[in-house]
């Protein structure tokens, strides 16, 4: 469906160029331009950007980024990373790259890929369970395209930071792959979008944290497709906003395939002026039976000026499924704050530690803890 | 805290023991068309899709201001309405139909369809004017028109109470029983026609301002070319003496219908409400685009039932009626309360999300639904709940049936604006699904801008489990059968909330619904 | 003449083969207890009795009242007489106890060709029966095993046996998990119900019931056979020396 009334936004805020993809030269710019006439463009006030202005994140995507050609330091010998051109990447670089995230509902990937000034891919064929290869995908504010591939059999651990830029990965894990993924996003002045796209094959397993603060625009993009039989998602997060900041988490996990399981799990705080916006949803296709899939988005405020707006969207064609999702959005519960003060701990106090235990259910990483706060709980645990 | 409205005692129950409620008083109203056996039940079929052989009185299909201006003059009415319509008609024009809901359909030619169906000749005065054809319509489909026929099965049950019955028959109402005895108590309640030219002042008033003409493309189309419908006023604190019920027919062909119903709950008063409809069966699509608009001030409460039966298109999805209906209603006054409860087995195509406005300070309002979908029905319901003053609160029960290749939505919005102190919502919202070929969605959107509001969201999908129908068989309980008693069940928490004749009614109608849908 | 027929039953779930050979012959007046440990086959055996899809019957004939019950589906077989008590029975939220009793006798009586019963007269029956087990009347009013306690779902699987009066009883560790006022409770049912034409299949792990309700034959279930059958006395040896001797007796 193209609507004549959504042209004029993208067009006034983004600029074709018809300059060849820089980052991966044998993609045809011109192709990618006609899919970008050819989709909907996205529009503002409806979903999926009802509360967060797309026109903002595309005219940052339409201003100059800082050049960087940083690569992710790696540990472990079965990891492989280098940009599109390295060798032993360019193959799969030419099989997957634009073909993960190529979702005709949503434009921006192919946005990023004409605007990118910087591409690689982390592979890992490491199946070694005891020393798995471990990735740091540093913080930047540039625009970039990352491709992560999963082999059959292997194991990877990413940490990634994101920090005001225009980021947009895709990722393969193939069959009997497993990956642990966590995300940070500190503090950033800038509007930043984030783009994920996994497919997720038999048997495999994804794993996926992801720990937020404040931005001025933070738009996180989630989409996981579990392609294959007996494939394991696992997402959860949380987020602890405070003065004007914008977070806006879109996650969509498709069951695509039968006898998978997912859950998602995110608590969020908060404050001051700040909004916080998610959207998970789950979609179970006509042939996924027995599929285990449930999600949980807990919210607390703690000022009168913050907002919440959340939508946990179930879309189901097939009937031999469980499914639950539930959402809640609240202040901090008297009643404990009470029989905490009973003990002698001081009003603020009691508040505080039961923040830092309603974000400790959904932290299990260092980083991940002092990201948002608080005191990691099941860290220490021996 | 949840607000769950939780009672122990559940429907069937009480029907049992009191089974003098469950044989003679579900016979009085709406029962002529409902099986008493399961095997009857099984082998129903859509019994109200028969057509009245009656001369109409059509306008000619299309839409134009000439059009509107005619049924205007029809009804003989005031310049300021004629005004009004053709301001929501020139609206209209420029709007485009909404395309967001989970439905799907061919376009409809606005120009063929025909706005206005009357039965030909003046509107009687008395039940021996009417038509004997339409008095037997309605004795078919078991509404009682002669007040004595309610009275007579009262006997045995002296405290159930009476249903007060507007019949609206394609674009006019034809009668409204017990209006003597509820004028007695100051309530009114007559076809909107009516009030138009005897209750001017509360029409002016409260016309559209729950519902602007120009809230939604449906609603528009309606408010330019509405036909009939109820209106009703209860005066300040008054307990409505009886049930009040509007029984919506469709029976002629290519037309569509756009009714409209206004009820004012003044100060301290009560009033329970139903609405039942009907439509023959027939191979083309049918338009009904309702408005419906609800006013409790002060400590007033409006119960609004509804258990929707229109035609819903046969086993291949074709004719079947498009419900397109817009209903809200304000608690505008503090302390009041405004509950909807509704049925929907029925229509193609529902589309439909009954709301509360709850600006009053500790003002309550409920969204009780249970939405069945067979074969190739699609439906996309729920509601909207903003929270405006404070202390207000809201539950949401929702449980949708899945069977066929059917596709059933649930969709809904809680809104907190920033001066909702103290607002509380608790919303469930279950689906069940029967059969692999079927579609249920959730789409619940939670807007808090308030620190101190409470929102709970539940939401499960499921299908019937082989281990209980298993032990259900082994007992002795045929599949089918089965089937209808865990679906009666997963609604129960609906059923609670009707009046006990619709509560036995929309049992049945579940269960005729899901005729086939165990294979 | 035999009430119950179990021969040479050979049964597969999920391609394993859980049942090799189990022969059981139950007659009118007769209580048979059925013994093993965990995982020996003993709910399988009477799941497919009752018919529970998913249980394939490889070999073996079943009968009831010279009925063959492989050819029928769970609610003919329930209509011919079998009763089996779940060891988890099972919830259905929103459908009330009564409704859900009351459904399953009407259409027990259907099939003998009688009327169904009046309201009033099944709730009379039920008021006596509920009473006569100690039960409280509000029980009838709540969802099927919804939210009841682990001894209150036991209970009502008694008290559906009694309302719906089979030939033959299968009890499914109806005594597991039950505190001594509740496995009285239970027993009381078993007696009231057992007379010279019925008779009563107990699996159970215990002895407990078997102080209450004296069994005519034990039997002792393992790895999917019967390898052992004696009378009541043979309760008492294997709750003093366990499985494991039996186990010696049979192994290869
Ligand atoms: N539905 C099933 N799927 C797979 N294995 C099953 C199933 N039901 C039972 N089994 C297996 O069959 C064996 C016997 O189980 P069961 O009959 O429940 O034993 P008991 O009742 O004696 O404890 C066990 O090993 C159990 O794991
Ligand atoms: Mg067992």
């Amino acid at each position: 469906m193209v609507g004549a009334g959504h042209r004029p936004l993208a067009e006034a805020v983004f600029h074709m160029t018809s300059q060849p993809v820089k980052i991966a030269p044998w993609l045809d710019a011109k192709q990618i331009e006609q899919t970008i006439e050819n989709t909907r463009l996205p529009q503002q006030r409806k979903d999926p950007w009802k509360y967060t202005s797309v026109k903002q994140v595309l005219q940052r995507l339409d201003s100059p980024f800082e050049k960087t050609d940083q690569l992710p330091n790696h540990n472990g010998s079965g990891v492989l990373v280098g940009d599109f051109g390295t060798p032993m990447i360019s193959s799969l670089a030419r099989k997957y790259v634009n073909q993960i995230a190529n979702n005709s509902n949503n434009v921006l990937p192919s946005l990023n890929l004409l605007r990118a000034q910087h591409g690689y891919a982390i592979v890992s064929n490491e199946s070694n369970d005891s020393v798995r290869p471990a990735v740091q995908i540093p913080a930047s504010d540039s625009c970039e395209r990352i491709l992560i591939v999963v082999q059959e059999q292997a194991n990877l651990e990413i940490m990634e930071h994101t920090s005001g830029g225009n980021r947009v990965i895709e990722c393969l894990i193939l069959p009997g792959g497993q990956l642990v993924h966590r995300r940070i996003q500190p503090t950033t002045t800038h509007v930043e979008y984030n783009s994920l796209t996994v497919n997720v094959m038999e048997n495999s397993s994804y794993q996926m944290m992801q720990y937020s603060v404040g931005a001025q625009l933070r738009r996180n993009d989630i989409v996981i497709n579990i392609e294959g039989e007996g494939a394991t998602v696992d997402v959860s997060g949380g987020w602890k906003l405070s003065d004007i900041s914008h977070l806006d988490t879109q996650l969509a996990v498709n069951h695509r395939a039968k006898g998978s399981t997912s859950q998602q799990k995110f608590h969020g705080v908060v404050g001051d002026s700040a909004r916080a916006v998610f959207n998970g949803r789950i979609y179970i296709a006509r042939n996924a039976p027995k599929t285990d899939a449930h999600l949980q988005n807990k919210n607390i405020a703690t000022s009168d000026g913050a907002a919440i707006f959340t939508k946990p969207e179930l879309e189901i064609y097939a009937d031999d499924v469980v499914c639950s999702h539930g959402a809640t959005s609240g202040q901090l519960d008297e009643q404990q704050i009470f029989y905490l003060r009973t003990r002698g701990i001081p009003d603020d106090r009691s508040r505080e530690l039961i923040l830092e235990g309603f974000l400790a259910e959904i932290v299990e990483h260092e980083e991940g803890a002092s990201v948002l706060g608080i005191q990691p709980r099941k860290v220490d645990a021996p | 805290m949840p607000i769950r409205g939780f009672r122990p005692l559940s429907l069937y129950f009480h029907s049992v023991f009191n089974n003098k409620i469950y044989n003679n008083n579900a016979r009085n109203y709406m029962s002529n068309n409902i099986a008493h056996t399961p095997e009857e039940l099984i082998r129903k079929e859509y019994t109200a899709g028969f057509v009245t052989d009656i001369e109409t009185e059509t306008l000619p299909p299309g839409l134009s201001e000439e059009v509107v201006r005619e049924i205007s003059r029809k009804k003989a009415e005031p310049e300021w309405l004629t005004e009004w319509r053709l301001d929501a008609l020139r609206r209209w024009e420029k709007m485009e139909e909404p395309t967001w809901a989970h439905v799907k359909f061919p376009p409809i030619d606005y120009q063929a369809i025909s706005y206005f169906a009357a039965p030909k000749g003046d509107k009687p005065k008395s039940l021996d004017e009417i038509d004997p054809e339409l008095l037997r319509t309605y004795e078919k489909l078991g509404i009682p028109l002669h007040e004595q026929k309610v009275l007579a099965g009262v006997d045995e049950e002296p405290s159930q109470p009476r249903v007060a019955v507007d019949a609206v028959f394609d674009s006019v109402s034809i009668t409204t029983t017990f209006k003597e005895t509820l004028k007695e108590h100051g309530v009114v309640f007559c076809s909107f026609s009516e009030a138009v030219q005897s209750r001017p002042d509360l029409i002016k008033k409260y016309l559209g301002s729950v519902v602007p003409k120009q809230d939604n493309f449906y609603a528009a189309l309606n408010s330019a070319v509405f036909s009939d419908g109820s209106f009703v006023y209860v005066p300040k604190g008054v307990r409505c003496p009886m049930e009040l019920s509007t029984y919506f027919r469709i029976n002629a062909e290519n037309t569509g219908q756009f009714e409209r119903t206004l009820i004012i709950a003044d100060e301290g008063s009560y009033v329970s409400y139903l609405e039942g409809c009907t439509a023959p069966m027939r191979d083309e699509n049918q338009l009904h685009a309702a408005v419906v608009e609800l006013i409790a001030l002060d400590d007033a409460q409006i119960k609004y039932s509804t258990v929707q039966n229109w035609y819903p298109g046969d086993e291949n999805g074709v004719g079947g009626i498009y419900n397109f209906v817009t209903k809200r209603g304000t608690c505008r006054g503090a302390r009041s309360h405004i509950s909807w409860t509704q049925v929907e087995t029925g229509s193609a195509i529902t589309w439909k999300y009954p709301s509360v406005i709850l600006r009053g300070d500790d003002s309550i309002g409920e969204f009780y639904s249970v939405a069945l979908t067979n074969n190739r029905q699609q439906a996309d319901t729920g509601t909207k709940m903003t929270h405006i003053g404070r202390n207000t609160k809201s539950t949401i029960i929702s449980k949708g049936i899945s069977a066929g290749h059917s596709s059933n939505a649930y969709r809904g919005l809680v809104r907190m604006n920033p001066g909702a102190r103290n607002a509380r919502n608790y919303t469930q919202c279950d689906s069940l699904l029967i059969g692999s070929e079927c579609a249920a969605h959730t789409f619940p959107y939670i807007e808090s801008r308030r620190q101190d509001a409470i929102v709970e969201h539940e939401a499960t999908t499921t299908r019937v489990s082989d281990d209980q129908l298993f032990m259900c068989r082994q007992r002795g309980i045929e599949p089918e059968k089965a089937v209808s008693m865990i679906v009666n069940g997963f609604c129960r928490d609906i059923f609670r909330e009707l009046p006990m004749e619709f509560a036995v009614e929309a049992s049945k109608l579940l269960e005729v619904s899901l005729e086939g849908a165990v294979g | 003449m035999s009430l119950l027929e179990v021969s040479d039953l050979h049964v597969k779930v999920a391609d394993r083969e859980i049942l090799n050979g189990v022969n059981l012959e139950v007659n009118p007046g007769e209580i048979h207890a059925i013994m093993g440990p965990n995982g020996s086959g003993k709910s399988t055996l009477t799941n497919t009795i009752a018919g529970q899809e998913g249980y394939i019957v490889e070999t073996g004939d079943l009968r009831l009242n010279r009925t063959n019950l492989l050819e029928l589906e769970p609610e003919e077989r329930s209509y011919a007489g079998l009763f089996l008590a779940f060891q988890y029975p099972v919830e259905i939220p929103g459908v009330t106890n009564m409704e859900f009793l009351k459904t399953a006798v009407d259409s027990h009586r259907k099939q003998r060709g009688d009327t169904a019963l009046s309201s009033v007269e099944f709730i009379k029956n039920m008021r006596a029966l509920v009473t006569k087990l100690d039960f409280n009347p509000e029980f009838l009013k709540r969802g099927v095993n919804e939210s009841f306690s682990g001894g209150e779902k036991k209970r009502n699987e008694i008290l559906q046996m009694l309302c719906l009066d089979p030939k033959v009883a299968l009890l499914d560790e109806t005594d597991s998990g039950l505190d001594i006022d509740a496995l009285q409770v239970v027993a009381k049912g078993i007696n009231e119900f057992r007379n010279s034409n019925n008779a009563v299949v107990l699996v159970t792990h215990y002895q407990r019931l078997l102080n209450h309700v004296v069994p005519d034959y034990v039997h002792v279930l393992l790895n999917g056979t019967i390898v052992k059958s004696g009378d009541a006395s043979l309760a008492l040896d294997l709750e003093r020396k366990g499985y494991a001797w039996l186990e010696q007796d049979t192994g290869p």
